[in-house]
């Protein structure tokens, strides 16, 4: 019988503020049945009580001497600083990426700013693309261009070095084949564990008429909360029962979002909760929305963890029709084109109006989700794909990976 | 999104540089140069902007080389972890064949 696999694990874990820390804690749980797991992190004494009762965590300057131990390493990698170990490791000890976002270019800008060092930024671009590399490299150094996050996704090394890549939606496997061929990448599906949830409504001290907007997660430039804050106020004027509920953190102080509050004079419209640390009071104040708006532009290739629970709370969620958001049913969601704001009013009108289309399409929501999220499939799926990368036979109850 | 010129290409030919002044301290200083120096520092000119070409080249050839010895590096690190990966597949294998033939001997 084939061993269980012994993977040395990498990933920001609660308390991290970062969604991915969230997904980790999760698929944990279902990862360990087939596998025996020991966590690296850079600081294992900040790590959740609880992952600690349950895992032997080590930091991650560890890893090296002990890395022989291991079928192998899994890197979860994503475009902030809470990844910048892993994926410095990831570039000296390759293994199995888990590619939480297709453009890392932002995350290295930031970082060359950060660190004021720009020749590993400049060694990014040049090994994606070429001399020309160069060139836009010293060109944004001195200023001549704007900054090309989303011209070049600057995965390129990590894809030519990896065993495999995990990715949780087509849009990023297509675009990762299409820069590189050879590579070998498995589809595997975002997970969400079912979750109950209690609307705290009543806190709020609202009427019991008013239909509650959410919005919901951490709060970046890409989330467009000024086009989204301007159709709000537009909605709120011609139907004063509406309500909007926003829960998440603003991050880097990107989005000033009291300062588009009163921009708007929607003070007695609007709740701001801040950053909510668990889960189970985040999903409460999910439930206490009529339904969710949670746009991103750009996308960055992500599946949103955010958007997922809504739906498995049978929460309509209006998105962009693109990246992962366009991929899901239209069933399922309400998809508007990127950046239409007349498109988004429709939207946000039709939904508020018709409270029946919202039941359907959250229970449409909530069916898709069960059958398409399980975690223990996840877990499987990721079991089999790492066999197969690490060429061991793969076990009968696992299930193969999306190809 | 500017040219594609090379700002090192860009800057690597010297000009003329005009006088700045009134028109009159101008002219004098601009005939005094075409008296004193002009053929004599256009020809350094001409050798510098020469040697600063060549120089771009050569940058350009030295970054091509380290790009293409970087792709090199990252696959052959790739390849190593496949290596290390078969590595450690074989031991576990071999541990779990030790163990098979010391419970053979010890039945036998």
């Amino acid at each position: 019988m084939q061993p269980k696999l012994n993977l040395a694990y990498f990933s920001p874990l609660p308390p991290q503020h970062t969604g991915v820390a969230d997904y980790s804690a999760g698929l944990l749980s279902y990862l360990r049945k087939h596998a025996d797991l020991t966590l690296f992190v850079d600081n294992p004494d900040g790590v959740d009580p609880s992952l600690k009762k349950q895992y032997p965590i080590h930091p991650i300057t560890a890893y090296p001497a002990q890395r022989l131990q291991f079928d192998t390493a899994v890197y979860h990698v994503g475009n902030n600083r809470h990844h910048e170990a892993i994926y410095d490791l990831a570039r000296r000890y390759p293994g199995v990426v888990v590619l939480h976002d297709y453009y890392l270019h932002p995350y290295l800008a930031d970082r060359a700013a950060r660190e004021k060092n720009f020749t590993p930024y400049a060694r990014e671009l040049a090994y994606a693309q070429g001399l020309e590399g160069i060139r836009l490299a010293w060109q944004v150094r001195r200023g001549e261009v704007p900054r090309l996050d989303h011209a070049f996704p600057l995965n390129d090394r990590l894809l030519d070095l990896s065993l495999g890549i995990i990715v949780h939606n087509q849009t990023v496997a297509t675009d990762c084949r299409q820069r590189r061929p050879g590579v070998k990448i498995a589809v595997i599906p975002h997970f969400v564990t079912q979750h109950g949830a209690t609307s705290r409504r009543d806190e709020l001290n609202w009427p019991d008429e008013v239909v509650i907007i959410g919005h919901y997660g951490y709060i970046t430039a890409n989330r467009q909360m000024p086009l989204f804050m301007e159709t709000f106020a537009r909605i709120h004027e011609a139907w004063p029962q509406t309500r909007l509920l926003i829960t998440g953190e603003i991050v880097n102080q990107e989005v000033d979002v009291a300062g588009l509050i009163g921009a708007y004079g929607l003070e007695e419209a609007v709740h701001v909760t801040g950053y909510v640390p668990d889960q189970q009071s985040f999903l409460d104040w999910m439930a206490t929305a009529d339904f969710l708006v949670n746009l991103r532009d750009p996308t960055m290739g992500e599946t949103s963890g955010t958007t997922l629970l809504a739906l498995a709370l049978a929460r309509p969620v209006v998105l962009f029709d693109h990246g992962w958001y366009g991929e899901l049913p239209a069933d399922v969601c309400y998809q508007v084109p990127v950046m239409d704001d007349a498109a988004l009013f429709t939207a946000m009108e039709t939904l508020l109006t018709r409270p029946e289309l919202r039941t359907q399409i959250g229970d449409q929501a909530q069916r898709h989700v069960r059958e398409t999220c399980d975690p223990d499939s996840v877990a499987a799926a990721y079991i089999a794909f790492i066999n197969q990368v690490l060429l061991r036979p793969t076990a009968a109850t696992t299930h193969s990976p999306a190809q | 999104m500017s040219e594609p010129t090379d700002w090192l290409h860009s800057k690597a030919t010297i000009q003329e540089h005009h006088f700045q002044g009134t028109p009159l301290i101008s002219r004098l200083r601009e005939a005094w140069a075409s008296v004193a120096a002009r053929w004599m520092v256009r020809a350094v000119v001409q050798q510098q902007n020469e040697f600063n070409h060549l120089l771009v080249l050569r940058l350009q050839d030295v970054d091509a080389r380290i790009i293409a010895q970087d792709k090199d590096t990252t696959q052959l690190r790739h390849d190593l972890a496949e290596v290390t990966a078969q590595l450690v597949q074989n031991r576990r294998l071999l541990e779990q064949i030790a163990q098979r033939l010391d419970r053979l001997e010890r039945q036998a």
